[in-house]
């Protein structure tokens, strides 16, 4: 489904990727660890168009996407979930969700579509509240449903337990379990091993730009 | 939606009560012209660009329809389109270059260039020298017909401007307006909206420049004035960035400044300069004002 070859990112002299390589299948889902700044959030970033890569390909369902406008790559079924939640402030946790939708669908079904999925995804009760009187935790759920919402069969997840508590955490693992079923692929970065064992069906491990496979 | 008919309906009795004598029908179209003003610069607003040079984009197209109006009716039409087509390019591109904060100084800066080197426009025509400091003369309507058409001007770009709010198109905007990296992570093409807020921000700045034009018959430097400029900023910082508020502290505004300055000239510009400096503390107010006023209403 996802294919990225050779991949190469500098900033200066620096190498931040260097040729790295990898496949991801239809409803899996993949970790990406390493410690900070070995190059997870940049890789997410070429692959989502949020940056430019310097060097190799990134092919979605056998088209390449290397270096297409964030917009295109949305188009394409990828969608990003950042780290830190950049919710639309002035709208509503309802409203967050529906524009999601509003790209392919008008604006009455893109907010019937919004509360469907709150509804299936336990969070119903958060629609009407405004985006900046929402917890960490309720922040990354709308991040992340705000993704899927995009239409997209790969969600590129950084970080998404960052500090959420216990309590939290296994709620949200229990949401990307659920989006697994519905045959959705995932590529997180995450420092929270012992929770992404009990979500991940490989790793991928990066160090100083360069990738290793475990598991 | 009901509200935006009770919204409108409050517009058009103004519009109608204030036809009833000339003074104010005068002070009405005035009014509307800064409340169409302040319309085009919320557009802006919606997708995060904040003018400071609003001036440009309201007396550029008019500036050189009246230059060309010393030569012919047919010659301002085309300067109008070049000059609507050229200020909407201009904003355009200092959009896609800079960041937001740079925005707001660019704008500024490059309307007091306009300003400052507008006047050196002159020409001879029939043995006088037009132009300058002076500016040129520009057709005028009857005031009743003036009062009809500001009357129905501002009422379409108001209606339009909260339809479009409801729309996909206002969601997106107001998604850029928020966060565009986020927007572009959802699949929004910033260069469509930009392009789009600028577009409708410019059709409502030059259709408030023509009735500027039309009310008093000539255009002099004076329409890039940094005054004009700032007005919108300070209407919608007191109405709160809420469109129909902001259109009636345009009016309070502009009827605020025809009473000081017949007082005493230029003491509006004391007003304005203290409202900009107070600026935090006012939208600080207005913010927790506004948020009780909500909840009241549940």
């Amino acid at each position: 489904m996802l294919r990225v070859n050779g991949l190469m990112k500098r900033l200066d002299s620096l190498v931040l990727l260097r040729d790295v390589s990898f496949e991801a299948k239809k409803g899996e889902i993949i970790c990406l660890y390493g410690p900070n700044g070995s190059g997870k959030s940049t890789l997410l970033k070429i692959i989502s168009g949020l940056e430019r890569a310097d060097g190799g390909h990134v092919f979605f369902r056998d088209r390449e996407i290397t270096n297409l406008s964030p917009w295109e790559i949305v188009e394409n079924g990828i969608a990003h979930a950042f780290q830190i939640p950049r919710p639309f402030r002035s709208m509503s946790f309802l409203e967050n969700l529906a524009v999601s939708c509003m790209r392919y669908m008008d604006t009455d079904d893109a907010f019937r579509q919004a509360e469907r999925t709150a509804e299936e995804f336990d969070v119903d009760y958060l629609l009407e509240r405004s985006s900046s009187s929402l917890s960490q935790g309720e922040l990354k759920i709308l991040e992340i449903l705000r993704a899927y919402l995009t239409g997209a069969e790969l969600l590129l997840l950084d970080e998404p337990f960052a500090s959420l508590d216990v309590e939290n955490a296994r709620f949200l693992k229990e949401k990307l379990l659920a989006l697994k079923e519905k045959q959705v692929s995932m590529l997180v970065t995450s420092h929270r091993m012992r929770i992404m064992e009990e979500v991940a069906d490989r790793f991928l491990e990066l160090k100083e730009g360069k990738l290793y496979a475990h598991g | 939606m009901k509200r935006i008919v009770a919204e409108t309906a409050v517009m058009l009795s103004l519009a109608v009560i204030m036809s009833l004598s000339p003074y104010y029908s005068w002070l009405f179209v005035l009014m509307s012209i800064y409340s169409l003003l302040t319309l085009s610069w919320l557009f802006m607003r919606k997708a995060g660009r904040i003018s400071m040079g609003h001036s440009f984009l309201f007396g550029f197209p008019v500036f050189l329809a009246s230059a060309g109006y010393s030569f012919s009716s047919e010659v301002s039409i085309q300067l109008f389109i070049a000059g609507c087509a050229l200020s909407f390019v201009i904003f355009y591109i200092f959009a896609e270059m800079t960041g937001r904060t740079a925005f707001v100084f660019l704008t500024l800066v490059f309307s007091i260039f306009v300003w400052v080197s507008s006047p050196k426009l002159v020409f001879e025509k029939g043995g006088y020298l037009t132009g300058g400091e002076v500016g040129f003369s520009f057709p005028t309507i009857s005031q009743k017909e003036l009062h009809i058409l500001t009357g129905g001007t501002l009422t379409l770009f108001y209606l339009i401007y909260r339809i479009i709010g409801e729309s996909r198109a206002g969601y997106f905007m107001r998604a850029v307006g928020d966060d565009e990296t986020a927007s572009k992570a959802v699949g929004i093409d910033l260069r469509k909206i930009k392009a789009l807020s600028i577009l409708l921000s410019g059709m409502t700045a030059w259709s408030a420049g023509i009735i500027y034009g039309l009310e008093f018959g000539h255009i002099s430097p004076e329409i890039f004035s940094v005054e004009i400029s700032v007005f919108p900023f300070i209407a919608s910082l007191i109405g709160a960035g809420n469109p129909f508020a902001s259109v009636l502290s345009s009016f309070g505004l502009v009827y605020l400044s025809k009473i000081l300055n017949s007082m005493y000239p230029g003491l509006m510009g004391i007003v304005y300069a203290a409202i900009l400096i107070l600026s935090p503390k006012i939208g600080w107010w207005v913010y927790v004002k506004g948020k009780r006023l909500d909840e009241k209403a549940g």
